[in-house]
């Protein structure tokens, strides 16, 4: 179920549009060579594993707001707006920390921000450990790509060359046919000949 | 009996209610809507949102597409009412009517999302 697919790199070389005389540039982006069977499953599974740090820093940029909004400010003001608390929540739970707005606070409401900047920093700082961790993890990388694979080539409107391996002959066919202004798609079995594509020109 | 269970059909259901509950009433007069419920409603709506990520089923799908249909009314009637209500300004009518009927865009994302959670109930066998 979970194997993993043969390392197919494939790679996709499109020469923009270009106007005579500029520079040939080579665009370069790496993909996987697609499975028969799509496999979204880790996307899923990202956005399943993604609810438990987003339901936590909801429930702790809610609660923080709330005390805002519920604790008078010195001298008997009003307590800020629910859009004041909760942009200052914002901003102190992300460690940017504008200041207190939209007055110096009472010593309540700073015993409120306290509690408020241990929790929610904290658990802001898993979020963005648990996104980071997620994200890079081999079979969400893979599905993405994947993904973009096949949106890049159900998009692809014009005639492509297909050119087998980029060694010696396949390079000087690639440079013809890239004077020639044609799109080159570069499918090779090694990766380290494709390495090249991205700096020959 | 599982308790994920328990928390969808929670949120799913409050967010319909908070959302009905500031909704219902003549939608030009402020002092019948109140700005904590729709506050409640939008923290909801968002929480209801979260747990309904990462279904893969098409019902899951739809379930989610509803959740986020109404987090975008109620975010914009928020903005609103945090623009026009900055400063202790009092509303006025056609800005109430706006943010009441925003929300009623969202109640209406809600009770779809309500109804998918009685049908997928309703058709749901033990086996």
């Amino acid at each position: 179920m979970n194997e993993k697919p043969p390392n197919q790199p494939g790679r996709r070389h499109r020469p923009p549009n270009r106007v005579p005389g500029r520079s040939s540039q080579l665009r370069l982006s790496h993909v996987d060579v697609p499975r028969e069977i799509p496999d979204q499953a880790a996307i899923f599974i990202f956005m399943r594993k993604m609810r438990g740090p987003l339901m936590a820093v909801l429930a702790v940029t809610t609660l923080g707001s709330l005390g805002l909004c519920l604790i008078p400010g010195p001298a008997g003001a009003p307590p800020p707006t629910a859009f004041q608390a909760f942009y200052f929540v914002t901003f102190t739970a992300t460690t940017i920390g504008f200041g207190e707005i939209p007055y110096d606070f009472s010593t309540a409401q700073r015993m409120w921000v306290i509690a408020t900047i241990y929790t929610s920093v904290v658990i802001w700082a898993y979020a963005i450990s648990r996104l980071m961790t997620l994200a890079q993890d081999a079979s969400f990388a893979s599905a993405r790509r994947a993904a973009t694979f096949r949106r890049t080539v159900r998009r692809l409107r014009e005639p492509f060359i297909l050119v087998l391996g980029y060694g010696f002959i396949g390079r000087s066919v690639v440079k013809a046919l890239d004077v020639r202004d044609r799109r080159v798609v570069v499918v090779d079995r090694d990766n380290a000949p494709l390495e090249r594509l991205g700096t020959d020109n | 009996m599982s308790l994920e269970k328990v928390f969808f059909g929670f949120f799913v259901l409050a967010a319909a209610t908070l959302n009905f509950g500031y909704f219902f009433g003549d939608p030009s007069n402020p002092e019948l809507h109140s700005s904590i419920e729709l506050y409640a409603a939008l923290v909801v709506n968002l929480a209801a949102t979260v747990i309904k990520l990462g279904d893969r089923t098409q019902i899951g799908a739809v379930h989610l597409a509803t959740s986020l249909v109404a987090d975008l009314q109620l975010i914009a009637a928020v903005v609103v009412y945090a623009l026009s209500s900055s400063g202790g300004r009092i509303l006025s009518v056609h800005l109430t009517s706006t943010i009441v009927s925003l929300s009623g865009g969202a109640l209406l994302a809600n009770i779809v999302s309500v109804v998918l959670l009685v049908v997928e109930t309703s058709t749901f066998r033990r086996r």
